[in-house]
């Protein structure tokens, strides 16, 4: 339980940041406050309210969190922006998606864990993306400066750390030693918080621009 | 051995490989975008030198234009005027007529005021002329000049014990100082400028005050010609330039120039 709460004040530590810092953040910062705002709100119910059937408060959530995430990219890069990319395909996909799983009649465990790795393959599609358009745009900046670079580096490092963990999540948990993996990802979970309340941090010290 | 424990290898090789995979993109990433941070500071670099060259070229142009602008002044309108200024004064033995002669008298001073303001635009305009005379004198003969005209009082102050800077040096800061002077009477009207040159040492501090109608040093429009002349000259010297100004409340330049001597 400890573990979880450190998890808790971990988010709701950078969930803070993003609030106080939140006039001065550029639309990208804005928008990760709310996706940790979502996060943290997720956690909480899943927590507490739902506490013996939180499955279907972690689909809906990461549903969400996976919008927000893919608006994020849209709002934050102009090749990402122009074709709307973002926008189109979040709610596409889970359109889509959720059609397929109820036709199928998949069980609630195997969808969450298809929708981790719908959104672990988008997200790192759109990390793909998002660096593309970072390496060609000519910046007077030095890219360790631009706030977007290291939004995308954590997402993209915590999505290849996690993405076939979360997406094997079933048949992880009757493994012997399974609790290894949740400290593992509980680990990964913790820097992706705390980096991004580090990040948006930063954002107000002036040590970080934007991409644009 | 379960279908479960199977699977576990190849997970675990399929996250190390997605992550291996993304470190490495990661890495590359930030070690292109250096190169191309390098590379683009480098074309900054270079696009400044060849900006700057041009326009030390053109202010050496200018230079030269100066030097012959003062050398046609001096040799041939001067003589000229002098020539006429006698003509007029050995006039003045064959008139009887006292009203054209006092008319005569009149127009022979203006004519000596003229040739005067002449030969000060021809010396200031000469560039081995502060060679010659030293700054500080170039300076007060420019501000006696500006006095004369009775419009702004303009004043020097020389803190500490002067020194030379050489010829090349002690041109560009009278140059600077010249178009400060310009623009604060062009663009300020002020009533009073004050010009402090502050002998140290290692360095050599200027402070050019004037009480005018100041200007914004955020909005730089045709006229901040003047001003970038004044960088690149400070540029030049390996000098420090601060243009401090506030609407309606004056203006104050400061240079620095380091003693290399």
């Amino acid at each position: 339980m400890i573990y979880k709460y450190i998890y808790l004040s971990i988010i709701s530590i950078s969930l803070v940041i993003g609030i106080v810092n939140y006039r001065i953040l550029n639309i990208g910062g804005k928008i990760l406050t709310a996706y940790l705002l979502s996060v943290l709100t997720t956690e909480i119910l899943a927590l507490i309210v739902f506490k013996t059937d939180n499955l279907l408060v972690y689909i809906t959530g990461c549903s969400f969190q996976y919008a927000l995430v893919l608006f994020y990219f849209n709002e934050s890069f102009s090749n990402i922006k122009k074709r709307n990319l973002g926008l189109i395909t979040a709610p596409l996909s889970i359109f889509i998606f959720f059609i397929i799983t109820h036709f199928k009649g998949i069980p609630t465990r195997k969808i969450y864990e298809y929708l981790i790795l719908m959104e672990g393959f988008f997200i790192i599609s759109f990390c793909l993306m998002a660096y593309y358009y970072l390496l060609v745009k000519d910046m007077s900046t030095q890219i360790l400066r631009v706030f977007d670079f290291w939004i995308v580096s954590l997402l993209f490092l915590f999505w290849s750390l996690s993405y076939f963990y979360w997406g094997f999540s079933g048949i992880i948990f009757h493994y012997k030693y399974h609790y290894v993996i949740y400290y593992f990802i509980w680990v990964v979970n913790c820097i992706l918080y705390g980096g991004i309340g580090y990040i948006l941090y930063s954002y107000k010290k002036g040590k970080l621009g934007t991409a644009e | 051995m379960g279908p479960q424990n199977n699977i576990l290898p190849i997970i675990l090789l399929s996250t190390s490989i997605l992550f291996l995979f993304s470190t490495s993109l990661v890495l590359f990433f930030v070690v292109q975008k250096r190169k191309q941070y390098k590379h683009v500071i480098e074309k900054e670099r270079l696009e400044n030198a060849f900006k700057n060259q041009l326009l030390q070229t053109e202010l050496e142009v200018q230079e030269q234009a100066f030097k012959y602008m003062s050398e046609e002044i001096h040799d041939n309108i001067l003589q000229g005027m002098g020539s006429i200024k006698l003509q007029l004064h050995s006039i003045l033995y064959d008139i009887r007529d006292e009203d054209l002669k006092n008319k005569i008298t009149d127009s022979n001073d203006l004519l000596g005021k003229a040739i005067n303001n002449l030969r000060n635009l021809s010396h200031s305009l000469n560039n081995s002329y502060v060679a010659n005379v030293g700054l500080i004198e170039a300076i007060e003969k420019e501000i006696s000049y500006i006095n004369s005209t009775k419009q702004t009082k303009c004043s020097l102050r020389v803190k500490g014990n002067d020194y030379n800077l050489g010829a090349e040096k002690e041109l560009l800061i009278f140059r600077i100082i010249q178009e400060a002077i310009s623009n604060a009477l062009k663009h300020g009207k002020p009533r009073s400028i004050d010009i402090a040159l502050i002998y140290r040492p290692e360095k050599l501090n200027i402070k050019i005050k004037d009480d005018g109608a100041g200007f914004d040093t955020s909005i730089r429009n045709s006229d901040g010609i003047g001003l970038n002349n004044m960088s690149v000259r400070a540029k030049m010297l390996n000098g420090k330039l601060d243009i401090q100004s506030v609407k309606n409340s004056g203006t104050s330049i400061y240079l620095e120039v380091a003693n290399d001597k």
